[in-house]
């Protein structure tokens, strides 16, 4: 009787895993929003698409882009009242959005601190809704000293930055390095020694992914890093050490930090977690984290300071 | 405020306090009664053997010796009394004893029979009464030994083959028990806990079985004399050596080779054992050799190598002293291309002073002192640009545990086991401190544990600990109980509920433990706690023979991790440094032996589920939201599977033989199948293009089946008159199955590709060991 009793918990056990079931729903489009605002600069033109199925030819520049929207940016007061509202217009270049300015007028420019809403609606799709405060503007004071020699002792390039601000938490940076003179064609004899023997270890029948190599190390950025981990000087100014690591091919360059909104905090880090490793199990893949309701992409802000410096050979 | 969940704990502590109670008011009017207790040995050895079975003939009356050996049998008739003592691998022992009140000492030897010549097994069953607690499976060192395994016997691997417990892929050996994660099993190496079995990275365990002496499984629903982690236990204790001869061992293997050393020792009339049991691994050949190649990536130098000593004392007939200590070490060098180069070291260091004092007639107490160090230090250093870590897990404790056995009907068990847990993690870049965290705990654990019998036929286990973590001051009450009725001494039901509390949590990668990190609660990071309820049935249908099932549900609250996006920890809150979630579990095992003959062998088959949940918090933006209702749902992890079959069969062939084959048919892991891709035109921060997956929820997909056969046969014999050897020819998975591990996606191809990650292909093996 007991062990009849038994049985029939384990039949129940058996019925109830076969019920905890779970699906994934069916593919559909969503629209992907592509704004990203930069403190003091004009406001910038707006991107839309959709999702492609994951089996589907994709190029940025053959995605299904949308042209239908009706696109208006908005700029909050503290209260959530409109102070300024911009609307946009679809333009030649399909799926891009410029602003729509007056004869005569300027772009507005994207002012530091303030708040922006950005509405997006577009047939046959729900509503789509961002928001974004931009960081605060901030200067190099101190640019690196020029030129430098790679792993020089005592060379290491450092730029000092006054701080810049976002509200309720430190502010996050990205380094970004652009090799100005590789920009238009790589040279591979250019390539610091690192990526020099990175370079060379791709076959060399694998034309393309050299090139590729060659393109992504003109422009490169550090990840995301937080205040907290650079000196503060006396006068309130961060000293920012660049890794050699950071440069791939020697002469000139121009240095940005940048201080990012939340929306590209989220957006970035949960981006590259799609593509490198992390402590989550191979094949998890969870989405990019997105401001966007109703939809995907970012609409994100930044503020930057551009320095340069000369990288010469040892 | 106090929580519910706290609330529960305490109405369902007042219950198990009352029953607590129960069993010493009987005891106390129970009349002059007569006691047997002493020591169960090796005949050959003089080792003490943990779990063996004593049980009064012709009644399903008995006990079982405790983790020292140690057997006391209370509440006997004067009178003539036949005890039958029995140990799975020894002959059975019958002692006819003409007992008078009070009490006897009776120490036993039993001898072992585990193969005959013919390589048949003639003597493993054992009484219902042995396997007692739920969930419990003590796992045959003999057998892991056999069991067919990649360059290694490792104990880990073996243990996966169990019902209920899952690996995550063939480059790992970490256990995932009953729907939880690794760092829900307590590990404890003669009482002291260890923070990361691994060798090679995660790819085999720690232990060398050639210094174990036994290990136990509390897969679920454990009892009160052990806390700490969420799901389960792995009780290992090394052995004490040869307490007769001296005794030597070598193994060659073809990652690693062996080297054991025992034998008895006499202090000034002290007498006892040693033991010295230390492997290395023997790669350096094999990596000349592919450096010679056009492979890149071949580290210049990698080794590990662990050793295990143990001297173990006894005083007097009463008092025991045992000192052991395990280290362990891996290293690699790898140079990466040019100008770049990754050196890691990581290992652990234990050491444990046991003292056993048989305190009266049925008092016994067991007090150890242990200290654990885990710790990894890599060093990177690319294109001029250094990066290091320093990470250490130390934690020093005292324990101390009494059992009291004053009746056939009641017994108990008191303990206490305090110390100090110190986590450091301390990284830098370029030269400069990147993060920094230093967090130390001090750690208090006690518990009450009653067996009442109130009938000859039920059993009634209740306990209750009490446990306070300093890091954050939480206490929390975790009452246990467990209530079984046997049938005759062919079957038990049983039923079991735990309440458990985990202070600690392991931030990890499935394929590589050589960075894991440990972490705390703290202020405004709670413990992580799990209810469970297990049923479960043991059945001996017939002589050799044994059929298991199991039922068990837990839920699992408050589960903390590490943002798995984090890019930089600096200056963040501690507490915002994790992502705090929930989840459950239920399943369905089943466990057919065959413990004697020319074949014996187990059946498994499990029913399992587990699901995850982590919702948004502070800065952590959640994971599986559904993108309409902004829901947070849970979802299998990847080690979720629903089906699992295991088979282990040995076949004694005859002239010292055996053939061992292990197979394994499991439903494929959890993915997350991409749906739909996006990309961005621009990226004002590089040249790399931001590219996007999405899919509406995660992990929906499942990778195809996983099955593999592995095959092994073992000789054993003389080895030119001077050693006894044993020699192993194995091959894994022997019809080449491509297991899949994950899926990786091109970009570079458009549309993207799909590629799979495989698992082991063939594997042959070869080892050979000699005993002298």
């Amino acid at each position: 009787m007991r062990f009849s009793l038994l049985a029939l918990l384990a039949v129940a056990l058996g019925s109830l895993a076969s019920c905890d079931t779970y699906d994934n729903d069916p593919y559909r489009d969503l629209i992907v929003v592509e704004a990203v605002m930069q403190a003091l600069e004009p406001v910038p033109p707006v991107f839309l698409s959709t999702t492609i199925p994951i089996d589907q030819e994709f190029t940025p520049q053959t995605a299904r882009r949308v042209n239908d929207a009706t696109v208006v940016l908005q700029r909050l007061d503290e209260a959530g009242g409109v102070l300024e509202e911009v609307p946009y217009e679809n333009t030649a270049e399909v799926g891009r959005y410029d602003p729509v300015i007056g004869v005569g007028f300027p772009t507005p420019r994207v002012v530091p601190l303030a708040r922006y809403r950005l509405l997006v609606d577009v047939p046959s799709f729900d509503p789509v809704r961002a928001e974004t405060i931009v960081p605060d503007t901030f200067t190099t004071v101190i640019p690196p000293i020029s030129p430098a020699t790679y792993q020089g002792e005592g060379e290491q390039p450092t730029v000092t930055v006054t701080p810049s601000a976002f509200p309720g938490r430190q502010t996050v940076y990205i380094f970004s390095i652009l090799a100005v003179d590789q920009e238009d064609d790589p040279d591979p004899t250019m390539l610091t020694p690192f990526a020099r023997s990175i370079y060379d270890n791709f076959d060399e029948d694998d034309e393309d992914d050299r090139r590729d190599f060659l393109q992504e190390s003109v422009f490169g950025s550090s990840p995301l890093l937080n205040e907290a981990g650079y000196t503060v000087n006396p006068d309130g100014t961060r000293a920012v050490p660049v890794p050699w690591v950071a440069f791939s091919y020697y002469g000139f360059h121009e240095l940005s930090a940048s201080a990012v909104d939340d929306a590209l905090l989220l957006f970035l880090s949960t981006q590259a977690a799609q593509f490198t490793p992390t402590t989550l199990s191979p094949g998890e893949i969870p989405n990019i984290t997105t401001n966007v309701q109703g939809g995907l992409g970012v609409f994100g802000s930044y503020a930057r300071s551009t320095t340069t410096v000369t990288i010469t050979p040892d | 405020m106090p929580d519910s969940s706290w609330r529960s704990s305490c109405r369902f502590a007042f219950v198990v306090l009352l029953c607590l109670l129960a069993g010493p008011l009987h005891a106390q009017t129970a009349p002059e009664r007569a006691t047997v207790n002493g020591y169960v040995r090796d005949a050959q050895t003089g080792e003490t053997l943990i779990q063996a079975t004593i049980t009064i003939a012709g009644t399903t009356r008995g006990t079982t010796t405790n983790t020292s050996g140690f057997y006391t049998l209370s509440g006997l008739t004067p009178g003539e009394v036949t005890l039958r003592f029995s140990f799975i691998g020894y002959a059975d022992q019958e002692r006819t004893l003409d007992l008078a009140p009070g009490t006897l000492r009776l120490d036993v030897d039993l001898e072992s029979t585990l193969l005959d010549a013919e390589g048949v097994t003639v003597e493993a069953d054992q009484p219902i009464e042995e396997e007692r607690a739920v969930g419990v499976t003590q796992v045959s060192i003999d057998l892991v030994e056999r069991i067919p395994s990649a360059f290694e016997n490792d104990l880990f691997r073996s243990i996966q083959l169990l019902p209920g417990v899952k690996s995550a892929n063939d480059f790992s050996s970490k256990l995932y028990i009953r729907g939880g994660a690794p760092d829900q099993t307590l590990i404890l190496l003669d009482n002291t806990t260890v923070y990361n079995p691994t060798h090679f990275f995660g790819f085999f365990s720690i232990f060398n079985t050639d210094a174990i002496k036994d290990v136990r499984l509390y897969k679920g629903g454990y009892p009160a004399t052990y806390g700490g982690r969420l799901g389960s236990v792995i009780d290992i204790y090394n052995r004490e050596g040869n307490r007769n001869e001296f005794d030597a061992s070598l193994g060659i293997g073809l990652l690693a080779s062996r080297v054991g050393l025992e034998g008895p020792v006499n202090i000034g009339g002290v007498r006892g054992s040693w033991l010295v049991a230390a492997r290395r691994s023997t790669l350096e050949p094999v990596l000349a050799a592919l450096r010679e190649t056009d492979i890149t990536g071949i580290p210049d130098s990698y080794y590990f190598y662990d050793v295990n000593a143990r001297l173990a004392l006894d005083l007097s007939t009463r008092d025991k002293l045992s000192i052991s200590t395990y280290l362990g070490q891996d290293r690699v060098d790898v140079p990466i291309f040019d100008d770049a180069r990754f050196i890691l070291d990581y290992g652990n260091r234990t050491f444990s002073l046991g003292y056993t004092r048989i305190l009266s007639d049925n008092v016994f107490v067991n007090t150890s002192a242990t200290a654990s160090q885990y710790f990894n230090f890599p060093v990177g250093e690319f294109a001029g640009t250094e990066f290091t870590r320093d990470n250490t897990a130390t934690d020093f404790s005292l324990r101390a545990d009494v059992e009291w056995l004053p009746s056939a009907r009641f017994e108990a068990q008191v303990g206490v086991w305090g110390g100090h847990l110190d986590l450091l993690l301390e990284d830098t870049f370029d030269q400069q401190e990147s993060f920094t965290s230093k967090i130390g705990s001090n750690y208090l654990q006690s518990y009450v544990q009653t067996v009442y019998r109130p009938f000859a036929d039920w059993i009634l286990t209740t306990g209750l600990r009490l446990s306070y973590h300093g890091s954050g001051e939480y206490v929390r009450l975790e009452p246990r109980a467990q209530l079984e009725r046997t049938f005759g001494d062919r079957a038990v039901i049983q039923f079991a509920y735990g309440r458990y509390t985990q202070f600690l949590s392991l931030v990890s990668n499935e394929s590589f433990s050589g960075f894991d990190v440990w972490v705390m609660t703290d202020t405004g990071l709670g413990p992580q706690s799990s209810d469970q309820v297990v049923l479960g049935l043991k059945t001996k249908p017939a002589r050799g023979y044994a059929l298991d099932v199991e039922l068990y549900y837990r839920t699992m609250d408050n589960l903390f991790e590490l943002i798995p996006f984090l890019q930089d920890a600096t200056g963040l809150p501690y507490e915002d440094l994790f992502r705090v979630g929930d989840g459950y579990a239920y399943g369905l095992e089943m466990l057919a032996e065959k413990q004697v003959g020319r074949i014996t062998g187990l059946l498994s088959y499990t029913l399992a589920t587990t699901r995850r949940r982590f919702p948004a918090r502070g800065n952590y933006p959640g994971v599986n939201q559904d993108f309409d209702t902004g829901e947070f749902l849970f979802y299998p992890p990847k080690y979720d599977r629903l089906h699992d079959f295991t088979a282990v069969v040995e076949v004694g062939l005859g002239r010292k033989w055996t053939f061992t084959l292990a197979g394994v048919y499991q439903t494929g892991q959890a993915y997350t199948l991409p749906q739909g891709r996006y990309g961005l035109r621009g990226n004002p921060f590089g040249n790399t293009d931001l590219n996007g997956l999405y899919s509406a929820f995660l992990n929906t997909e499942r990778l195809p089946a996983y099955h593999r056969v592995d095959v092994g046969f073992t000789k054993e014999g003389r080895f030119f008159g001077f050693a006894d050897y044993e020699l192993t020819l194995q091959v894994l998975n022997v019809y080449n199955r491509r297991n899949i591990w994950f899926y990786q996606y091109d970009f570079g191809s458009n549309p993207i590709e799909q590629s799979a990650v495989e698992q082991l292909p063939i594997l042959p093996n070869i080892a050979l060991k000699l005993d002298f």
